[in-house]
């Protein structure tokens, strides 16, 4: 299954910082698949937003925001509160967010981290990829994933191997980090690059630390309530 | 007068970049810089440059050094995570290796060991704030040292990267390095100095020395293997065609190296010569461009 979590909220005022009108957005997704919250998440984190001085122009709950057809027609349906945002805030996991950045060609910031797919088998939205590394910067990088689109993993820029816009490890592929510069210039979001991103937390990022004592507890639990009792594997 | 020293008083420096040998004879290295003695402010030690695996420049820079020569010691991201990358650091400050260069490092599928795992764990701006909090005695996780680390520290810039978006990003980064602590700048190979003065122009508000990379051009197949393979650096057909035509390349490469080092000379703080081999003949293009 595909893990979410809330991200802090300092982390998210400090994209919204500067913005005025935030559309809020959420997912519903699957219970069982990914669980994004749905309606009711997406009114507990709307509420501590706004007790922090945050105000919303809208909402809006989409049944899975990672089919890019849903985003569009979903953004039809309420387009004058969204046209009123400068920003979208995303209550999905990241590839719901990368799908609505090139859905409404706004910022996009996401609500929740992707922490992990361990088991998970099935078909993740299009084309948008996700690391799910946990510590998100796509609010940053006009929607485009670092990870993903730069070999390096760069996160502060790029390095000097590219040359007239072709990357140096795949010379057939756009370097990344130019991508990203055209998308924030689009987005008129050009600062977004300078931003400093601190060095990654790896033991946040490495889920199966925190999956294993998980399943190590479900599995517990599982034996302490069996009728039998004391046949411990 | 150091490295530090003199390019603090605004010196015109001249660097030479040292590759490690395959191996653990350095005779052919120390013969090949021998020359540079008294010529040159610095040696500049390459950490696995192009993914090719090589000694350690710890070890050679530390061996030079003891050879007279001040050092100056590459470091790239691509190898080491955050504790191998601390870890050598402490080691070259207690050699005595005060000089640095920065780098992210070429990507490990270029070199000589294709199927290596890159690591990357940082990049190049956070390993610049690392060596900062190392100099103030505390290591990344705020941890105190027995014997601070501090260290006079360089990074790169690519001064023509080719499209408007890559100068852009080139010059937001050089200024993100700037504020993590970089104190002068190594370019990759200049050929172009219009291109180069462009940069220079957009650049020299960040008031931190430049240095320009000269590579030795040594015949035509190699800059046309340089233009095939390296990135970031493009070499312009006439000079392919000047040094190709040439009856004698060694005296065609020299004319060609110190024209460029002649004219960049105004536009920056400083050459980096990137030899390859050629070490030999830096004295005669010094010369020749009246250095």
């Amino acid at each position: 299954m595909i893990s979410v979590e809330p991200r802090k909220s300092e982390e998210i005022l400090k994209s919204l910082d500067r913005e005025k009108g935030v559309f809020f957005i959420g997912c519903s997704g699957w219970k069982s698949l990914c669980n994004p919250g749905g309606e009711a998440q997406l009114q507990r984190m709307k509420k501590e937003m706004e007790l922090r001085g945050v105000t919303f122009t809208g909402t809006m709950v989409v049944d899975a925001l990672c089919n890019k057809g849903l985003d569009e027609l979903s953004l039809l349906r309420q387009f004058r509160q969204v046209l009123r945002s400068q920003v979208l805030l995303v209550m999905s996991c990241e590839v719901g967010v990368q799908a609505l950045s090139i859905t409404s060609g706004r910022m996009t910031i996401p609500a929740l981290r992707t922490v992990s797919a361990e088991g998970f088998q099935g078909v993740l939205g299009e084309k948008e990829p996700c690391r799910l590394c946990g510590d998100c910067l796509l609010d940053l990088t006009g929607g485009l994933c670092p990870l993903y689109f730069c070999p390096k993993g760069l996160l502060n820029g790029p390095c000097q191997g590219a040359y007239r816009g072709h990357c140096e490890v795949d010379p057939k592929k756009a370097c990344g980090w130019e991508l990203i510069y055209e998308r924030l210039k689009i987005q008129g979001r050009l600062d977004g690059l300078q931003h400093y991103a601190e060095p990654r937390d790896h033991s946040e990022i490495l889920p199966l630390i925190r999956l294993r004592s998980r399943l190590a507890a479900e599995m517990q639990d599982d034996v302490t309530l069996s009728p039998e009792g004391g046949s411990k594997r | 007068m150091t490295f530090q020293e003199k390019l603090q008083q605004r010196g015109f420096m001249i660097t030479s970049e040292v590759t490690p040998p395959k191996g653990t004879d350095i005779s052919e290295v120390i013969g090949d810089v021998e020359g540079l003695k008294g010529r040159v402010d610095a040696l500049a030690v390459t950490d696995g440059k192009n993914s090719v695996m090589a000694m350690t420049p710890l070890v050679l820079g530390h061996l030079l050094q003891g050879r007279g020569f001040e050092t100056i010691l590459h470091i790239s991201c691509r190898d080491r995570n955050r504790l191998a990358l601390q870890a050598d650091l402490l080691g070259a400050a207690a050699l005595g290796i005060g000089t640095l260069v920065v780098t992210t490092g070429d990507y490990a599928s270029m070199g000589d060991h294709p199927q290596t795992k890159p690591v990357f764990d940082l990049d190049s701006i956070q390993l610049l704030k690392v060596i900062q909090k190392l100099g103030s005695g505390q290591d990344m996780a705020g941890n105190p040292l027995r014997g601070g680390a501090e260290f006079f520290v360089g990074a790169t810039v690519s001064p023509i990267p080719g499209t408007e978006a890559a100068l852009e990003l080139q010059l937001v980064k050089m200024e993100k390095k700037v504020a993590a602590g970089a104190k002068f700048f190594q370019t990759q190979p200049v050929f172009d100095l219009l291109g180069f003065e462009r940069f220079i122009k957009r650049a020299a508000g960040f008031g931190v020395p430049i240095l320009a990379s000269v590579l030795l051009l040594k015949s035509a197949s190699m800059a046309r293997f340089i233009n095939k393979n390296m990135p970031g650096i493009l070499v312009p057909e006439r000079l392919i065609e000047e040094i190709g035509n040439a009856p004698d390349r060694v005296q065609a490469s020299i004319g060609i190296c110190a024209r460029l080092v002649h004219e960049l000379r105004s536009l920056c703080q400083g050459i980096h010569f990137i030899p390859v081999g050629w070490e030999k003949k830096v004295p005669a293009i010094l010369e020749a461009a009246k250095l």
